[in-house]
């Protein structure tokens, strides 16, 4: 860094000389860089907490999800198995005979 | 006691423009106002060189940030040293822009009209939904003499008018001090900048204060240069979209907010009243031709032209003036009466391109009066210099 160029405010007519005003300019950029430092960490904190919580909920909703597979499965097969019987069949065929009739 | 501004310019590079906004703005310097500009960290060190030796020439503070921080951190340097040396207003405003003389008096007297504006927008012709439209600004609008002349034409017309507007515009952007200190200066997370002054806007309007634009104020602006040159978004593009992203997630209400505005006709009206007045203005500081014809014979013309169709009831005639261009319907088809009594004088030249009741009522109005009349039609017939009869060139 050329430090000709920032020292080159010697002339301005602020409140105070050039000096002063780059060594204030210092002083509030670090400050302000240190206070973004905390913002950002602070950020990341509660990003990060979000994350864990979502990860969480992720978690209990895939468990709830497998555990609601496996009984539609459950209930699939009982399904199925009452819809191969023969009284069901019997049953199907008369009310099939039922609405041809229209009764 | 007159409250005390600050001008931050924003500086990356831009050996183009920079040195003609520096310019501009250290004529704003007085008692009262103080220019900073404020580098981030340009690395070509011949520009920061003459930026500062420029900046020591006419006056103005100049602060090389020891390493690029960002539009959004080098604008929170402006903001943190407007609270810390206690000034009352801070302009945060881009480098590609050019200031009006009026800048400060306009955009302080609007802030001072109620303790509840938070910031306050001048308006420019490139300034998102609140431009005033100019077909080539760049042209027409690159120099600050004209840049004054519009700025003072606005201040005519609209004076300390202040219109609400969903949220300021960081171009030049006027924010108070004390608002500042309540709401807090701009949020990191716009990272190297787009939307940030949105955010701090939306953040004061949530807090009940207003964000309005100053219609009687003009900055020229040339859009996108000083962000395209830092990389902070890429060429052909006009914002950060993941920041308007974040707009979006914190404030769900504003895009409504942004068409309410738009569909309220509030910020059609202000255009329609500002190019009226600065083309009427023009015309009667300038003088101004009329043509009449179907076609626009030369829209890249210079100086001020007024041109109407030979046809059609009411008259209606398209005034343009240094890019600006307005519309006036005419109560009468007695179109020179009519603009004499809208400009305050007669056109000092009247051209004829094409036939009809208008061409023909306006030969008949002009016979006798100071006016130069061009027959430039197929089949020339009459003309008329002021007068003196004068042959036309048929067409």
């Amino acid at each position: 860094m050329n430090e000709s160029v920032t020292h080159m405010t010697e002339t301005e007519p602020q409140p105070s000389g050039g000096a002063d005003l780059e060594r204030e300019l210092h002083a509030l950029t670090l400050n302000q860089a240190l206070v973004d430092f905390e913002i950002a960490n602070a950020r990341v904190r509660d990003l990060t907490e979000r994350l864990i919580e979502a990860g969480e909920q992720v978690r209990a909703l895939k468990a709830e999800t497998a555990a609601l597979k496996v009984a539609f499965a459950e209930l699939e097969t009982l399904h199925h198995a009452m819809r191969s019987s023969q009284a069901f069949k019997l049953a199907d065929r008369i009310w099939s005979i039922r609405n041809a009739l229209k009764i | 006691m007159s409250p005390r501004t600050l001008l931050a310019v924003l500086v990356y590079g831009g050996a183009d423009f920079v040195p003609r906004c520096v310019e501009s703005a250290a004529r704003l310097t007085s008692d009262d106002t103080h220019v900073l500009v404020l580098d981030d960290c340009t690395p070509d060190e011949e520009f920061c060189r003459h930026t500062a030796a420029q900046c020591a020439r006419l006056g103005v503070g100049y602060y090389r940030s020891p390493r690029n921080l960002g539009v959004t951190r080098n604008m929170n340097v402006a903001l943190g040293r407007a609270i810390d040396a206690e000034y009352d207003y801070v302009i945060l405003a881009n480098s590609d822009t050019i200031f009006p003389a009026n800048l400060i008096r306009s955009l302080v007297q609007v802030a001072g009209s109620d303790h509840d504006i938070a910031s306050v927008t001048p308006t420019s012709n490139n300034v998102s939904i609140f431009s005033v439209i100019n077909k080539d600004p760049d042209r027409h609008l690159a120099d600050v003499r004209v840049v004054d002349w519009v700025s003072g034409t606005l201040e005519e017309e609209f004076g300390a008018t202040a219109v609400d507007i969903p949220v300021g515009v960081g171009f030049a952007m006027l924010v108070s001090v004390p608002r500042l200190r309540e709401l807090g200066i701009f949020d990191p997370i716009f990272g190297r900048g787009y939307c940030e002054e949105n955010d701090w806007c939306l953040r004061s309007h949530a807090a009940g204060y207003r964000n309005v634009l100053a219609p009687g104020a003009f900055v020229y602006h040339m859009g996108n240069a000083s962000t395209t040159k830092a990389g902070i978004i890429p060429q052909g593009q006009t914002t950060a979209w993941e920041n308007e992203k974040i707009l979006d997630l914190r404030y769900p209400e504003f895009r409504s907010m942004v068409d309410d505005f738009v569909s309220s006709g509030t910020m059609a009206e202000v255009s329609r009243r500002a190019e009226h007045r600065l083309v009427t203005t023009a015309a009667r500081e300038r003088g101004y031709e009329l043509e009449v014809t179907w076609l626009d014979h030369g829209h890249d013309k210079a100086g001020v032209r007024f041109v109407v169709p030979p046809v059609g009831a009411p008259p209606r005639v398209t005034a343009s003036a240094l890019g600006f261009e307005a519309t006036l319907t005419l109560p009468t088809p007695h179109v020179l009466d009519e603009l004499e009594s809208i400009v305050g004088s007669l056109p000092r030249l009247v051209t004829l391109f094409d036939r009809g009741e208008i061409a023909e009522q306006l030969l008949e109005d002009a016979a006798g009066r100071a006016v130069d009349v061009v027959d430039a039609r197929a089949y020339p017939e009459r003309v008329s210099t002021g007068g003196s009869p004068r042959t036309g060139s048929g067409v």
